[in-house]
């Protein structure tokens, strides 16, 4: 050995840590007796102590301490020493304050599984001389003492499956959960009698919040305005909160019935094209410049009555067929809509049309030598810089007034590269999401006042306003409206929803219309958020575990076919195939025969396949999931480079977990319509039970999101969580049942044998054996 | 029992630190990392992350590795290196070598500094791939086997069918050990030891004689041991 220590070899320096950490080996590992946390304590005392004085410190310590547990348990009588032995783990989850609280819950099922197993095929001892009714009565004391201790399913044929291997443990496990879920009397009591105690509770409640200093207290500024933070409404301002939901999950339901459009679209264009004998593309690019040059025959028609001055070239789908200037002009009616609804409410869009002459000539049209409009949309061969700038800029695309001279096809030609994108569909669709963002404030102020609200009139014919007082509103019958009540657009509506309605608009209004740094740290988070999540196998499964757990637990889903069912909803509809599912659907098609038909009915229903996916799509509970709404520019421009945020491979492993969660939604969707709910009561159930990820105040979106990404999750399972267990005490009881069964057999634990992080994952005991185990989950 | 979404009233209800820890876990990295770095605290293990920082920082030194810190004859070279390997000067063997001595903690089988490696874990990809440690490619701290780039393993990896649970379903598989809790909690000198024990065998410390002598003084502090013979008599010091 080296005389200094700087100048140890490498394994003279592992051997130096080595017997370090011997030294310090843990002293119980050998002891095979429970040991209480401060008898465990009291025993590393002496390991220190005899660390300070005797030579040999590990060897002591050892000594010592299994000396001083020993002596201790000896020391206990021999009916209690019985007693710590045969205590089992049961239900009990290390540091889980919550099993203690669902732990009464599981004793009329331990009453009753003590009392079967007297009764049950299993023979009592021939040295038992008790009679049945004291056995029975006795068996159901300890039951309803110690729940998890007794069980429906028999002892013999669990210690007979589990003996077999991993397997037959894993059957021992199941066939003790169901059972005992067979066996719980919770089980079989009707939903309204399980759920008194809640109903008890929540009228309580209600009572407690009608008073009237309570309601003062609601009502008080500071406590409205922490409700309202964390998305909590009442009163009117409440009911305007639900018509802005509303609208929003209409808003939402349309832009992806406008994807389906798109590929519908795509497809009657393919078809147009291959009659016509030209490519796809080629079609396309004549549809764009005809429709920018003004030279569909209708456009020539309006530029001729206006008197414009800019002449359109010829056009080129007039070469191509009748039908596919038809499909054109259906296009270009679209856009015009879209530009003439903007219009009409007054948007302040700075687009080609609008900028006109008072004579009406489309004078800055003519500058650019276009005749009409589509947005100019960054495409895939913008450079860095463009792509910068648009980046910073505070406006959507269709916003921005156009600075550049020609059309997208000539601009591109010009610069050799795709500058703008070309495909006149894409644009379409991107041009009507955007057209909703914007109208949507309109479309609310008109919902809250024909709902909330009453048109303005005159006053009376020699009504005198009171000298002094604020000036009173009437409606259009002459009669005065509550004096809470604000002009809007020649409307009235209470304060409360003006003030909601304020608010909620920065929640709505363009996506794109933030600060640069907010921007900035926007993207970088999402970014971290979709490589945290997306190609992590563990993410997905556990995200369709807690879909199926949820919809069970929450939606009271318990009909697997449900799946299925739903899963032959998706594949109908399915509408953005990739290449490799087309194929398989072709190939399966051929071999089966068969297709899946949009039109069947679905069992106990009533409605077809299509009527239920389109139904799920406007009531907003189709793509309401974690997925979010991304803005859809930034979704279009897909990316080939892995780890960037639009890389393809991401993307399509978000796309698998949202066809699951997709699935998850339709299932309960498809299982309440069956049980009697209507379409709202039963996307309301789809929403509790799996949330809809949109529905956050502005100040959770603003602050609360940022700071914690995975807020919305657990903002919505929590609160969602407290409800089911106080509204459902059947089905929580069923987590007793499955802890339980997983933990049979399992002897007591000591807390004191589980580090405090894996306490802290509520881990739950797969085996009972010294070396064996604990599972938990993973963060996120 | 976390894998239950119902769990999450645990986290919530069981205590206030329960409940606190629930909340910093939450936190965004984007806020979290970069705080957690300048203080030098992991939150969620609850302990230093460059441990010799923490003990500088007890003693008036500056005993880090920082952040970007790298064995004095090497730094400077990656950018020559990498140049030199697309010109075949420099062999990738050679390259291999010196990054294994680069940093005293080892992530996805690069070595790099105890705070680099925080920063890396944030990236959960990534992290989950460092623990999965597919076929040992990032090292086996076990056997000694080394990792693709060459570097030792400094972390002690679960078992291969634990890690592919994990992997596939999020769920760790744990094994139990008789007073593990205890071990922790009443004897936390234990870690001291262990991270003192750890430090030693760093390239760091073993250049710098006055920081061995101070290590070994503060392993047998933490043993309990007065400070001076023993532990020298026992290894011939």
């Amino acid at each position: 050995m080296a005389e200094n220590v700087s100048e140890l070899s490498e394994k003279e320096k592992r051997k130096l840590v080595d017997d370090l950490l011997r030294n310090i080996r843990n002293p119980y590992t050998e002891a095979d007796v429970p040991a209480s946390k401060e008898d465990i304590i009291r025993g590393l005392d002496d390991v220190l102590e005899g660390m300070r004085s005797g030579p040999s410190p590990a060897s002591q310590a050892l000594d010592l301490t299994t000396q001083a547990v020993s002596a201790g348990y000896e020391a206990l009588p021999e009916p209690i020493q019985r007693g710590v032995e045969a205590t089992g783990q049961g239900a009990k989850v290390v540091g889980s304050k919550f099993m203690e609280f669902l732990g009464p819950l599981d004793k009329p099922r331990g009453a009753l599984a003590g009392a079967w197993e007297e009764l049950g095929p299993e023979e009592a001892s021939v040295t038992d001389e008790r009679s049945m009714a004291r056995r029975i009565w006795e068996g159901m004391g300890e039951g309803w003492r110690d729940p998890s201790s007794k069980s429906y399913f028999p002892e013999q044929i669990r210690t007979d499956l589990a003996e077999t291997g991993t397997t037959g443990k894993v059957a021992s496990v199941v066939g003790d959960i169901a059972a005992n879920v067979a066996g719980d009397p919770l089980t079989y009591l009707a939903t309204p009698l399980v759920s008194l105690p809640y109903h008890g509770l929540k009228w309580v409640a209600n009572f407690i919040a009608g008073t009237r200093p309570m309601q003062a207290g609601i009502n008080a500024a500071p406590v409205r305005t922490v409700l309202e933070a964390f998305n909590v409404y009442v009163g009117d301002a409440g009911k305007a909160k639900r018509i802005m939901d509303d609208l929003r999950r209409q808003k939402r339901g349309s832009n992806i019935l406008s994807d389906r459009e798109e590929v519908l679209l795509n497809e009657e264009l393919a078809a147009i094209a291959a009659r016509a004998g030209v490519s796809v593309p080629e079609l396309k690019s004549a549809l764009l410049q005809d429709i920018e040059t003004g030279a569909l025959p209708s456009q020539v028609d309006e530029a001729r009555a206006r008197g414009d001055k800019y002449i359109a070239p010829e056009s080129e789908l007039g070469r191509v067929s009748d039908e596919a200037v038809g499909f054109a002009e259906g296009e270009r009616k679209v856009m015009s809509d879209i530009l003439a609804e903007e219009q009409a409410a007054g948007l302040a869009v700075e687009d080609i049309m609008r900028i006109t002459k008072e004579s009406g000539e489309a004078e800055r049209a003519a500058e650019l030598g276009i005749g009409g409009f589509y947005p100019h949309v960054l495409g895939k061969g913008a450079t860095l810089s463009e792509r910068v700038n648009s980046w910073f800029s505070q406006a959507l695309p269709y916003a921005i007034g156009r600075g550049v001279s020609g059309t997208v096809r000539e601009i591109n030609n010009a610069r050799g590269r795709t500058v703008f994108m070309d495909d006149p569909l894409v644009l379409r669709t991107l041009r009507q999401k955007w057209s909703r963002q914007a109208l949507f404030s309109n479309r609310m102020l008109d919902r809250l006042t024909s709902e909330l609200g009453t048109k303005l009139g005159k006053a009376p014919e020699g009504y005198v306003h009171p000298v002094g007082r604020r000036k009173t509103l009437f409606d259009e019958a002459g009669n005065p409206l509550p004096a809470d009540f604000v002009k809007i657009d020649g409307h009235a509506i209470p304060a409360e929803a003006k003030r909601i309605l304020d608010k909620q608009l920065w929640v709505v209004r363009d996506p794109k219309r933030l600060n640069v740094p907010l921007k900035a740290f926007d993207e970088v988070q999402r970014w971290w958020k979709k490589y945290a999540l997306a190609l992590r196998p563990a993410w997905h499964s556990r995200n369709a575990f807690s879909n199926f757990w949820n919809n069970w637990f929450i939606g009271g889903l318990t009909n697997p076919k449900r799946y299925g069912q739903a899963a032959a909803i998706q594949k109908a509809m399915q509408f953005k195939k990739g290449d490799i599912v087309s194929d398989i659907d072709r190939l399966a098609g051929r071999l089966t025969g068969k297709v899946v038909d949009p039109t069947f009915k679905v069992p106990g229903t009533g409605m077809t396949r299509e009527e239920i996916w389109e139904a799920a799509v406007n009531s907003g509970i189709y793509e309401a999931g974690l997925y979010g709404t991304d803005i859809e520019q930034a979704a279009r421009a897909a990316s080939n480079v892995p780890f960037t945020t639009e890389w393809k491979g991401i993307n399509k492993a978000f796309a698998a977990g949202k066809t699951v969660e997709n699935n998850a939604r339709i299932a309960l969707f498809i299982d309440r319509l069956a049980k009697g709910d209507n379409i709202e009561d039963a996307a309301q159930m789809v929403r509790r039970a799996l949330f809809d990820y949109a529905d956050l105040s502005p100040f959770e979106q603003r602050y609360m999101k940022r700071i914690f990404p995975f807020y919305t999750w657990t903002r919505k399972n929590i609160p969602a969580q407290l409800h089911a267990v106080l509204q459902h005490p059947d089905r929580a009881n069923k987590i007793n049942i499955i802890v339980g069964g997983i933990q049979r057999d399992v002897p007591k634990v000591n807390d004191d044998d589980i580090e405090q992080w894996a306490i802290d994952q509520f881990p739950i005991m797969l085996s009972g054996k010294r070396q064996k185990i604990l599972i938990h989950s993973s963060p996120h | 029992m976390s894998y239950l979404p119902t769990a999450e009233l645990n986290k919530i209800f069981t205590n206030p630190k329960s409940f606190a820890n629930f909340v910093g876990q939450m936190g965004t990295p984007l806020f979290k990392v970069p705080l957690e770095i300048l203080m030098n605290w992991d939150t969620f293990r609850e302990r230093p992350i460059d441990f010799m920082e923490h003990l500088g920082k007890t003693h008036g030194k500056d005993w880090g590795e920082g952040f970007f810190s790298s064995p004095v004859e090497y730094e400077g070279k990656l950018g020559e290196d990498i140049v030199g390997v697309a010109r075949g000067d420099v062999s990738i063997k050679d390259v291999k070598e010196r990054f294994s001595g680069e940093g005293s903690a080892s992530f996805l089988g690069i070595k790099m500094t105890p705070k680099q490696k925080h920063l890396m874990q944030a990236i959960v990809l990534l992290g989950e791939l460092d623990r999965a440690n597919p076929w040992g490619v990032f090292g086996d701290e076990v056997t000694g086997k080394k990792s693709w780039l060459g570097a030792e393993r400094t972390t002690n990896d679960i078992s291969p069918a634990a890690r592919l649970i994990r992997a596939a379903i999020g769920a760790r598989i744990y094994q139990r050990e008789k007073g593990a809790k205890a071990r922790y909690e009443g004897a936390s000198s234990a870690y001291a030891v262990i991270e003192l024990s750890n430090l030693l065998g760093s390239s760091k410390v073993s250049r710098n004689p006055e920081l061995v002598e101070h290590t070994l003084s503060l392993i047998q502090q933490a043993m309990g041991q007065e400070e001076g013979t023993e532990y020298k008599e026992r290894f011939g010091l």
